[in-house]
């Protein structure tokens, strides 16, 4: 019995790790957004807490805890107090599909990093990220204000037309490791990057990321100076803390799935696996930061005219394109 | 896969049942159980934690301080039912073409020829709906 009793201990293990990871990777992502955004905008953002701001996180998960959490008198009550943890929970599901790391060897045995090496991986990934549309439109919709309602609409439509885009732009990667399991397709991009065998779908997967994320140039569901806050505008204190989990949770799932399907995953000469994993998330989290920094908010009918008159059409050629060229090679 | 040094003679219907995949489902079903452990304190400690008082001004929804007015849930522009409509049609679509991108070198140019008029038809149909201004938001320019 020992032996299963080691390997349910080594798994517990590598699920606090990974748990742990990503939870205070959110909370520092948070920080780093505001930190860097100051840099950009010549202010130096956070730094009272602790050395350098870093307790930063901590201060306002204190805060988040203590304040008041407030339900609007006609508020649809439960769909309302749960809302934000679909939003949290489809988020942290997620990674349960990704590997971060190439089989470590530990006590004799193979250890893989991953969680769970499902050979529908990519089709899970995006159930959940379909899932998650919910938490965004039922806490719109519960809160009974026309605020919330409009940024949940907004949402809604905005997340599920480029999951669309998402969904073709996914199908060249499919098509390069003729496998849904993740660990497949990072091993298919041994010797060259997605990135480089598919710039186009690489192109379309990095927009639609930033439009499923609800991030500047497309952050018009929460577009402060005509919806107040959007769908989250009737939610205070750890509730609301729950939404903003959730979204960075969320922008290192998306990293991570940039990374594994386009990035070449845990590959990487010199430094040991999972370090390039952390610095491939990384530089695409900079990478979005960035762009937020630097890019003005679209309008809402030219977001939905690109992502269905552009990235779609431009999705589906790419699909043809693509099969010709692969099997005209052999 | 760990339980590839389970000793046979110690654990024969355990090994069966716990196959490589086997292990992958319990960690699968740890890591959820954790998932929900964590998110349903963080709702506990979001319900029990903090101060609360009730007024009937805080129980009105928020609208920049001026009083609510008309109902809160308005009728909302037709063009994102019309959304969540065609994302329905293509999003399935969509599934098709990736069912077929896993096997498209066994299928050679029959299956790709097949996909082919699939996805043009789709591309028919898209600027079918562009044409008649289904994916236009805001007043129609003609």
């Amino acid at each position: 019995m020992n032996d299963v009793l080691l390997t349910i201990i080594l798994i517990v293990i590598k699920l606090g790790l990974v748990l742990g990871t990503v939870l205070s990777l959110a909370a520092y992502m948070v920080l780093a957004e505001r930190k860097v955004l100051a840099r950009m905008q010549m202010r130096h953002g956070p730094n009272r807490v602790g050395p350098f701001g870093l307790l930063q996180p901590l201060a306002d998960l204190i805060k988040l805890l203590c304040k008041e959490d407030l339900i609007p008198e006609r508020a649809d009550r439960w769909v309302f107090m749960l809302a934000p943890a679909i939003s949290v929970g489809t988020a942290l599901l997620a990674f349960a599909v990704i590997p971060f790391g190439a089989p470590l060897q530990i006590f004799g045995r193979t250890i893989e990093l991953v969680i769970c090496d499902l050979n529908i991986g990519l089709l899970y990934l995006f159930a959940l990220s379909s899932l998650a549309v919910y938490g965004v439109a039922l806490g719109g919709w519960a809160s009974q204000s026309k605020f919330a309602l409009l940024g949940g609409l907004r949402a809604m439509a905005q997340m599920i037309s480029y999951e669309l885009a998402l969904g073709l732009a996914i199908v060249p990667v499919v098509m390069a490791s003729k496998s849904f399991s993740l660990t497949a397709i990072v091993a298919s991009q041994q010797s060259l990057p997605n990135a480089l065998r598919h710039p186009l779908a690489f192109l379309i997967f990095v927009i639609a990321i930033m439009a499923e994320s609800k991030r500047t140039p497309f952050d018009m569901p929460e577009a402060e100076n005509e919806l107040v806050a959007g769908y989250h505008t009737e939610y205070s204190g750890m509730r609301f803390g729950m939404f903003f989990v959730g979204e960075y949770v969320n922008l290192i799932v998306l990293g991570s799935m940039l990374t594994v399907l386009f990035l070449g995953g845990w590959h990487g000469p010199f430094l040991p696996s999972v370090g390039w994993f952390l610095i491939k998330i990384l530089a695409v989290a900079f990478f979005f930061i960035w762009v937020r920094g630097t890019v003005p908010r679209l309008r809402y009918d030219q977001l939905m005219a690109f992502g269905w008159k552009i990235l779609v059409p431009l999705g589906l050629l790419n699909i043809l394109v693509t099969a010709v060229w692969l099997l005209w090679r052999g | 896969m760990a339980s590839e040094n389970i000793s046979t003679e110690q654990l024969a219907g355990l090994d069966a049942l716990m196959s490589p995949l086997g292990w992958d489902l319990v960690a699968f079903a740890l890591y959820v159980g954790l998932a929900c452990t964590i998110v349903g304190s963080l709702l506990l400690a979001a319900r029990f934690l903090g101060h609360r008082t009730r007024s009937p001004l805080k129980g009105q929804p928020y609208e920049c301080g001026v009083e609510p007015s008309g109902p809160a849930r308005p009728g909302y522009p037709v063009p994102f039912y019309l959304t969540a409509i065609f994302f329905v049609v293509f999003d399935v679509e969509v599934a098709f073409i990736a069912s077929w991108a896993v096997a498209y070198d066994l299928l050679g140019w029959q299956g790709l020829a097949q996909i082919a008029f699939f996805i043009i038809t789709l591309l028919i149909a898209l600027f079918y709906l562009w044409r008649r201004g289904a994916l236009d938001w805001g007043p129609q320019r003609r």
